[in-house]
């Protein structure tokens, strides 16, 4: 069953990685939206994997088997992740520590925390969230950041240093993300497929998230306000990178609340109901068809708008990544965006429509 | 000579004789707030025959519709009278198709049991006694009393049947309880409460079935022991103990296995809780070590 909450919620950090990517990597501007895509992408992704494996205990698929398509699709992404790092951010840059290199390691793990209860996984997201800024202290995080980006040399320890703490997605602390998907999910479909949502704990959801989101606000809004309350060698405010405490607990306070109240907004159905409330049609199926091609549309739209800036420059002789941040203006990439945007869109409804497939059923291929 | 008739698939006006009545008891536990108490039982979970109402009869009545009413129909007549109405009565109650919930699980449909000129025709929650009028109540009293045990143990019995499904589906549960079986748990909890429940009624019922026979005999324990015997009812003690203590043991050791699961999960957690720390610690020594070192 599809539930439209979270196509649009994947849809919508689809959405923010799009417009932030071009502008980004075209015109070397970054929106304020940024920083909301793949915090979400992360946080959906573990939702989804508690419906999907609600699916599989329906069809009393063994646990083995279940471990092994999970391990198996951990390492697809995984793989993919290096994979889309030297084809798009060339071969030196294999090691950066992407999105899908953190969602691999994220399915991998969620294998393990799947058999255990959530207040255990909850134990181990405030665990990774305290140590987080610790670990990027001990690790000298800035060193690796020179020039506002990674910048690793090419040893063991430093690939080991990106993977654990100072890459671009490192497992501490975007591994809460999926985690903390993972747990709202549990705490809203249950662990099998008959149980129907628990009302109760998507109201709580939204509570909750709406309270981290709030404790984020005040302390951002106090440390603004009354720097003198705070020592001057606290780590940053509100960064994507490093991830600051404050951003963590809002974005992922941000994704429970999204997903909590569009649930109960949009798919929660009462007792007496068998269908929930028609709302949004157009919209819902928009996202549906993105939110299913959502690791085609992650790879493509980095495909398109970052490949052509290479090919122009080693056709014209220059260096490879001389117009990265520098090809265009900021409404120049802003209408691309855009245009790629409804594109992608019409790509994926005919490739859904003709029963194309695509990175996702290549995935379920290999994996499955 | 019968001085009535009696109801046919075909013919619905069926007299019985002006001194027939109706009785209708019902069963009742505690006790019995606000209702006549026509009988009290000595050790029973429902221990009251209360009565619920008394009418003079001309025509067979419905069955009725509950399963805790008992009718009692009585007719006043001298020994040998009225040999036709009795058994064109039984050759009713032997025709009745046994499908109604009433006799749900009955051995027999009826039992015609005579003895010293009193004659009483039987059937699950409906008897029909032909006595002299000094010796009617204390027989009404005495087969009142055994139909109601017998109700019991019928209850008893369609109870345990019914529940083999789930024992059977419920067995795998008592080698190995696992994360899946988890939401099961309630269930299981709640049918072994009902396998308790059944064995208290159990353990309540048999000493009333299992009575040794009154000496000297009298008419009314006669019957009620005839009764037992026609029903068949000390055999079926043994076979409902049988099958009580096959389906107890399985939920015996489902809720063993629960248990054991549910204490070993939690100290799962707390070792989980070290567990996590304890990688906590180490990520945070592995980190850095490789700060320190340029490999």
């Amino acid at each position: 069953m599809r539930y439209s909450s979270i196509d649009i919620l994947r849809t919508l950090a689809i959405f923010v990685m799009v417009i932030v990517h071009f502008c980004e990597n075209l015109a070397g501007y970054t929106p304020p939206i940024n920083g909301f895509g793949a915090p979400l992408f992360m946080l959906v992704s573990g939702i989804s994997y508690r419906l999907w494996l609600n699916g599989k205990l329906s069809r009393n698929i063994s646990e083995t088997q279940i471990s092994k398509i999970t391990i198996r699709r951990g390492l697809f992404l995984f793989g993919l992740g290096f994979v889309f790092n030297v084809f798009i951010w060339l071969p030196e840059d294999a090691f950066n520590w992407d999105v899908l290199t953190l969602i691999g390691v994220g399915l991998i793990t969620l294998n393990v925390a799947r058999r255990l209860p959530p207040s255990i996984i909850l134990l181990f997201c405030a665990v990774v969230y305290a140590i987080s800024p610790l670990a990027r202290s001990i690790a000298d995080w800035p060193a690796y950041w020179p020039d506002g980006y990674f910048d690793p040399d090419l040893t063991l320890s430093d690939m080991l240093q990106g993977f654990l703490v100072v890459g671009y997605f490192p497992v501490l602390p975007w591994i809460l993300f999926p985690l903390i998907g993972f747990v709202t999910g549990t705490l809203v479909f249950g662990q099998s497929r008959d149980q129907r949502p628990d009302a109760a704990a998507i109201v709580r959801g939204i509570w909750i998230g709406a309270g981290m989101m709030i404790v984020s606000a005040s302390v951002v809004s106090a440390r603004t306000y009354l720097p003198s309350l705070f020592p001057a060698n606290w780590p940053a405010i509100w960064t994507m990178f490093p991830p600051s405490a404050e951003y963590v607990l809002a974005t992922s306070g941000f994704g429970v609340f999204g997903f909590c109240s569009g649930f109960l907004w949009l798919d929660h159905t009462k007792p007496d109901q068998t269908q929930p409330i028609a709302r949004f049609q157009t919209l819902r199926s928009l996202a549906a068809t993105l939110s299913r091609y959502s690791l085609s549309a992650y790879i493509l739209h980095h495909v398109v708008h970052v490949w052509p800036l290479w090919v122009y420059a080693v056709s014209t002789g220059q260096e490879t990544t001389v117009y990265w941040q520098q090809a265009t203006t900021v409404p120049v990439a802003l209408v691309l965006s855009c245009i790629y945007f409804l594109l992608s869109f019409a790509l994926f409804r005919w490739m859904e429509k003709n029963d194309h497939p695509a990175v996702e059923s290549a995935m379920r291929w290999v994996c499955d | 000579m019968s001085t009535a008739t009696i109801t046919t698939q075909d013919d619905t006006t069926n007299d019985f004789p002006p001194s027939a009545e109706l009785i209708v008891l019902g069963f009742a536990k505690g006790d019995a707030k606000g209702q006549m108490i026509w009988l009290d039982l000595a050790d029973s979970g429902r221990n009251k025959i209360v009565l619920l109402s008394q009418t003079p009869l001309t025509k067979m009545p419905e069955l009725p519709s509950a399963n805790d009413r008992l009718q009692v129909i009585t007719i006043a007549q001298s020994p040998g009278e009225n040999q036709d109405l009795v058994q064109r009565l039984q050759a009713k109650f032997e025709s009745q198709t046994g499908t109604a919930e009433q006799t749900r699980g009955a051995l027999i449909k009826s039992a015609l049991l005579t003895l010293q000129g009193a004659q009483i025709l039987w059937r699950p929650s409906q008897m029909i006694v032909f006595a002299s009028p000094e010796r009617m109540q204390s027989i009404c009293h005495a087969i009142a009393e055994a139909s109601f045990y017998e109700s019991e143990l019928r209850s008893i019995e369609v109870a345990l049947d019914a529940a083999w499904d789930n024992v059977q589906a419920d067995s795998p549960l008592a080698f190995e309880f696992n994360d899946r079986a988890i939401s099961r748990r309630e269930e299981l909890s709640t049918r072994f409460q009902a396998v308790l429940s059944l064995r208290t009624r159990f353990a309540r019922l048999a000493p009333q079935v299992l009575v040794p026979h009154i000496y000297p005999p009298t008419l009314a324990s006669q019957i009620a022991e005839r009764l037992r015997e026609r029903t068949r009812m000390p055999e079926r003690l043994e076979l409902v103990e049988g099958k009580l203590e096959t389906q107890e043991r399985i939920y015996e050791m489902c809720s063993q296995r629960v248990s054991e699961f549910m204490v070993a999960k939690t100290g799962h957690n707390l070792e989980w809780a070290i567990i996590i720390l304890l990688l906590a610690q180490t990520v945070l020594i592995v980190i850095e070590y490789l700060s320190t070192v340029s490999v």
